[in-house]
């Protein structure tokens, strides 16, 4: 079921109402939440695809693109992608938090858990490395914004940001690699 | 680097990416003319280029989820909650882990259980956890691990729980049998456990040796009461075992899984509800294993134990020759595989137990070599007992009707507003409808009333802006808001201007009552319920709910005028929302319901509510406005809205309930070819998915979702008919054609798990039976000769494998569905078997290397396997015309990889993309459906794109029939 509610208040913070922001967080955290689950219980857990659907659906579910006219559509899609990030990164900034606050030590009970340092799975790492790209070419850090936290196609990236699919994936292939020797350098000096 | 250099970095660098990876530095060297730096710069960053090919690939969403699945667990120990001080960690498992800890104010030893974090990932099971928790917390009794209460840990909920020390009654039935006496003190125990909760409505799910604890040498405790209901997933109705109680999804260790297994009830391994009859069933079979100290249903993998537990009868020589003959008659009446005939009191088993200790102790009981006198008589007790039970609920329940669905064109050609609101609604006696609806190309809303017997809808004159219609107790007349001037007014049925009695700047409901007052709520700004007099008068405040900080609204007068229910919460957050009720005129409120809105009180005797898309039952006591057990899922799909909390449903008190299903705009079917040009066909009815064509291309088969139902479709190009095959069998999907166009292969479940069937084309014949499986089974394609079909049969250890069922006989003398052998079982998920045109090849899509690609195998086998798609590829699917297959690569977009037989090598080219152009978002369905077939020609595919246009039209509801008895039978108050 499309949550109208999501789209009504996305426009509404597009159109620069921040309170909508307030409201729309919870509302996207939960359907994370719902992701997260059915990852865990799908019967086809760890399945790329299907994570991918799950996505997608969550997607649908959360915002009912339909609704939104052609001409704001666009907009209405960035909005969304600069929402994902947002909640995403800072969902992820409150659990490291939690992992090294306070006196806790961090014991993995599930051994068979592997331990992933995979750049782009450090979301907290990523953010920073995208607002540095930022500063260096605004658009490739949108790009990347908006094809991974927004889950856009490379068309729909493309009309948002009014270029051609070809300079999308040429964007997103330097930001890429832009981006890893960022991360590699971070990690580096974290070390 | 200076940002001025960037452009020149850019150039260089995507220069670069386009020359062999050996002629890059040469080059760099050239352009950058002895600019180190810049040629510094330009190789690091080429250095990453690919080198992480992972790297950003799945949306972050998809990473986020698999974080959420992998997250590790903090420690806990030293830690304080609440009034706990967490000491030590007693164990880990299934459930989570389990610390002992200190309660600083009692001053006791408690054990608090750390869920997984996913509990909180779920409101719905986070709300059912709280429910159940709370009931249990009432439950005290001897012999049942008491529950002290609910506290939340980060992000996890955690259940402080009573500490039993003692011994895990699955260690003592390790070490070998119980002797009967002690065997039937533990049993009589757990029987008086099961006996006490079941009376409070409380089944267990998941009595096991590993759930019950013996302290202190004798005393019993069971644990865990009712968890693995609260813990499960929402759906129950899943028939896969994976929705069994405290199966982990993540729980690779195979123990869990068969500890569980083995103990689960035929009904909960075929994936039906349960009920305390499955408690009945792990209870017998825990007292066999006492008494015989060996497990009662085994198998290597979860599976074969859930096969043993549907098909295999106990091996009953095991019992010890001392088991008393009634002792014997109850494990058989626990053990009873139709829960019709089982046993169905916790509290006679006990009585059984009881009776049994205090007679003599059987020590002439007959040997294991000497059954036949004794098991006669042991059968035809059994056999007694259970027509007895068959006759006792045959004349308790007396004559039901089974409810009949339907759905319902609104009449005319008028659609509901697009804004889901309650605005549908049925006259007391069932006979007429009224609802709110827009005439096509109109933007006015305007109510109309329909009778059910006839065909049109009628427009009320005067009423437009209409919202939120509600009908008088006698039917005559409807109660409804007019939006455009903030009025409630009233109109009659047979027509005449509407009668404005009073404002309401802004509705959110109104109700009738019996006394001819209307109670409404003018604006959702005030936590006040008006009332006016429905012959007119002035409006005056009716309640207050100062308790409650939410806004009030969807009011019902309970029958007795006495008690009003409404729903209170907060903008666009009902899902988070309550329902309560309130006596009147000066009662508080009680919440009754949380995480659920727009409750509406039935005559039988529950509540109905929603909670995301929906619709629960909860047996609901009038008189102590009470809830009085648990709720029950009836309808998914319901129309509502979380935004305003009310729903587009309705009953009469004659029993039939009318809802509006939430389903998305139908699709749209186009062409594609190779170019990636796209035409629209035609605009599909529902949700269509699994399109694949017949032989001749004339015809296309797909499976519709209409009405939450899934059916096989056939739809003919020539004559754009659509012929519906399936009606009335859940689970329908994936046709797919036999080489002959005659007959249709699908999945459906009728009882049991989905397995496999056939039906004829035409329609001229009922479908029958391929296969029977307590496994999933889906079709996939047919050998050319007709005498194989390929399918792919989901189990719990193997995931999905690939199967062939061979078929014998011909069309003249009739076919016959052989035993079915294994094509590939592997640790990983294969499916989407697809026979090459010529038979001799079977592609296919497993996720071995960790990503889903494309394979090809040659039929029979054996042979190697020859890789297809690279960097992703699913949804295989043969060119008919040409030496291609076609699949749906990662990216989204159609590939085609050509390929040569040469003997028996398979050779595959590279694959090209097939078009340039994407697939439509939406393509990706729920439930990994495939969207897109290949034209006999090759040339083309036909797609089944959700539109990107106005939302669809809503035109219909669902009528459901005979309602009640079916609400009776499924949401039955606990006895008290």
């Amino acid at each position: 079921m499309p949550d109208h509610d999501v789209t009504a208040l996305l426009l509404a913070w597009g159109q620069g109402d921040d309170a909508a922001l307030g409201r729309l967080i919870p509302l996207v955290e939960r359907e994370l939440h719902r992701i997260a689950h059915a990852c865990m219980a799908g019967e086809r857990q760890g399945h790329s695809l299907q994570a991918t659907a799950l996505v997608n659906e969550a997607y649908l579910r959360l915002v009912d693109v339909r609704r939104v006219n052609w001409q704001g559509r666009t907009h209405f899609l960035s909005m969304s992608a600069r929402l994902m990030r947002r909640v995403l990164v800072d969902m992820a900034r409150a659990r490291g938090y939690q992992k090294r606050g306070g006196e806790m030590t961090r014991v993995t009970f599930d051994e068979g858990l592997p331990v992933t340092d995979e750049p782009g799975r450090d979301f907290v790492a990523l953010d920073d490395a995208l607002r540095a790209l930022e500063k260096v070419d605004a658009r490739k850090s949108q790009v990347i914004e908006l094809r991974f936290f927004g889950g856009l196609s490379v068309e729909e990236t493309a009309q948002v940001l009014k270029v051609s699919p070809d300079t999308v994936l040429r964007d997103g292939r330097l930001a890429k690699s832009w981006l890893l020797r960022e991360l590699r350098a971070e990690g580096g000096r974290a070390s | 680097m200076p940002p001025e250099r960037w452009p020149a970095i850019e150039r260089l660098y995507h220069a670069a990416c386009a020359l062999p990876a050996g002629d890059r530095a040469a080059f760099l060297a050239r352009e950058c003319g002895g600019d180190a730096a810049l040629q510094r710069e330009v190789e690091s960053l080429l250095a990453e280029d690919g080198a992480t090919p992972h790297f950003l690939s799945e949306p972050a969403l998809a990473v986020a989820g698999a974080q959420f699945a992998d997250a590790t667990r903090s420690n806990l120990i030293g830690r304080r909650i609440g009034a706990y001080e967490i000491q030590a960690l007693l164990g880990a498992g299934g459930m989570g882990e389990v610390y002992r800890a200190r309660d600083t104010q009692l001053g006791r030893d408690v054990a608090i259980k750390v869920l997984p974090s996913a509990f909180l990932a779920d409101l719905d099971r986070l709300a059912r956890l709280e429910r159940e928790a709370r009931v249990l917390a009432s439950l005290n009794h001897a012999h049942i691990g008491a529950i002290y209460g609910l506290e939340r840990v980060d992000h996890s909920p955690a259940l402080v729980l009573e500490l039993v020390d003692g011994e895990m009654l699955a260690e003592r039935i390790a070490r070998g049998p119980i002797p009967v006496d002690e065997a039937l003190q533990i049993a009589r125990q757990i029987a008086d456990a099961l006996a006490a909760a079941h009376e409070h409505g409380i089944i267990h799910r998941d009595l096991k040796p590993a759930n019950i604890k013996v302290a202190d040498g004798d005393t019993v405790k069971v644990l865990d009461f009712g968890l693995a209901k609260a813990a499960g997933p929402a759906a129950a109705s899943s028939a896969d075992a994976m929705s069994a109680p405290t199966l982990e999804p993540h729980a690779t260790q195979s123990g869990i899984i068969l500890g569980t297994a083995a103990y689960m009830s035929p009904e909960q391994a075929a994936g039906k509800p349960v009920d305390k009859r499955s408690d009945l069933w792990a209870f017998g079979v825990v007292l066999l294993e006492m008494l015989t100290g060996r497990q009662v249903f085994k198998g290597d993998t979860a599976s074969h134990v859930l096969a043993a537990v549907l098909k295999d009868d106990p091996d009953w020589t095991t019992l010890p020759a001392n088991t008393p003959a009634p002792i014997r008659t109850l494990l058989r009446r626990c053990l009873e595989k139709d829960r019709r005939l089982r046993l169905d009191s916790a509290a006679d088993a006990r009585l059984e137990i009881d009776d049994a200790l205090k007679a003599e102790p059987a020590s002439d009981g007959p040997s294991k070599g000497r059954p036949p006198v004794f098991w006669g008589v042991a059968a035809a007790a059994a056999l007694v007992a259970a027509i007895v039970v068959i006759v006792i609920m045959a004349s308790r329940t007396g004559p039901t009707s089974a409810p009949a669905w339907m759905t319902m064109d609104l009449g005319g050609d008028a659609s509901m507003p697009g804004e889901v609101g309650p605005n549908v609604t049925l006259s007391p006696d069932g006979s007429a409808m009224a609802f709110v609806a827009l005439k096509r190309g109109s933007n006015t809303a305007q109510l109309y009333v329909r009778r059910l017997d006839r065909l049109l809808a009628t427009v009320l004159s005067g009423t437009e802006n209409a919202r939120e219609p509600f009908f008088s107790p006698d039917g005559q007349w409807i109660g409804f808001f007019d939006s455009a001037n903030g009025k409630l007014k009233k109109v009659a049925i047979a027509g005449g201007a509407p009668i404005t009695l009073c404002d309401a700047p802004d509705p959110r409901g109104g109700t009738w009552t019996d006394d001819g007052t209307i109670v409404f709520q003018p604006t959702p700004d005030v936590g006040a319920l008006m009332r006016v007099a429905a012959a007119g008068g002035p409006a005056e405040p009716f309640v207050t709910a100062p308790d409650i900080d939410a806004s009030i609204r969807w009011p019902q007068m309970l029958p007795g005028g006495k008690a009003v229910l409404y729903t209170a919460g907060v903008v666009a957050q009902f899902e988070a929302g309550t329902v309560a009720v309130q006596r009147v005129p000066n009662g508080k409120p009680t919440i009754i319901l949380r995480n659920a809105y727009y409750g509406r009180y039935v005559s039988t005797g529950h509540i109905l509510y929603l909670h995301e898309g929906t619709l629960f039952a909860v047996p609901f006591d009038i008189d102590r406005l009470a809830v009085t057990g648990a709720p029950v899922q009836l309808v998914e799909n319901v129309s509502g809205s979380p935004g305003t909390g009310g729903a587009e449903f309705a009953l009469s008190r004659s029993g039939t309930l009318m809802y509006v299903a939430s389903e998305p705009a139908p699709d749209v079917i186009s062409w594609m070819d190779r170019s990636g040009r796209s035409t629209v066909l035609r605009v599909a009815f529902g949700i269509w998915a699994e399109p694949v064509f017949s032989p001749d291309g004339g015809r296309l088969a797909m499976t519709i979702a209409e009405g939450g139902q899934f059916n096989i479709w056939v739809y003919e190009w020539a004559h754009d008919a659509a012929t519906k095959l399936t009606f009335e069998r859940a689970g329908v999907d994936r046709p797919r054609w036999t080489p002959d166009g005659r007959r249709l292969a699908f999945g459906a479940r009728d009882g049991g798990s989905v397995n496999l069937f056939w039906i004829r084309a035409d329609g001229t014949a009922a479908a029958q039976r391929l296969t029977e499986s307590p496994d999933r089974q889906l079709p996939d394609s047919w050998h050319p000769s007709g005498h194989f079909l390929a399918y792919t049969e989901y189990s719990l250890d193997t995931k999905a494998d690939l199967m062939t069922l061979p078929m014998s006989g011909n069309e003249a003398s009739g076919w016959k569905p052989g035993t079915p052998t294994v094509f590939l079982r592997t640790p990983f998920y294969e499916s989407n078997a697809m026979f090459s045109p010529d038979g001799r090849w079977i592609a296919y899509e497993s996720d071995e290397t960790g990503r889903t690609e494309v394979f090809v195998r040659p039929f029979p086998g054996p042979g190697a396997k020859v890789p297809i798609s690279t960097g992703g590829g699913q949804w295989p699917r043969w060119s008919p015309a040409k030496r291609e297959l076609l699949y749906r690569g990662a990216d989204n977009r159609i590939m085609a990889a050509a390929y040569s037989e040469v003997g028996e090598v398979f050779r595959a080219e590279k694959p090209q993309l097939w078009s340039p152009r994407e697939l439509p978002a939406g393509i990706m369905r729920p439930l990994q459906r495939a969207a897109f077939a290949v034209h006999p020609d090759g040339e083309r595919i036909a797609l089944f794109v959700p539109p990107d246009a106005a939302p669809g039209t809503r035109d219909k509801v669902v009528l459901v029939l005979n309602f009640f008895d079916e609400l009776r039978r499924l949401a039955r108050p606990a006895a008290h």
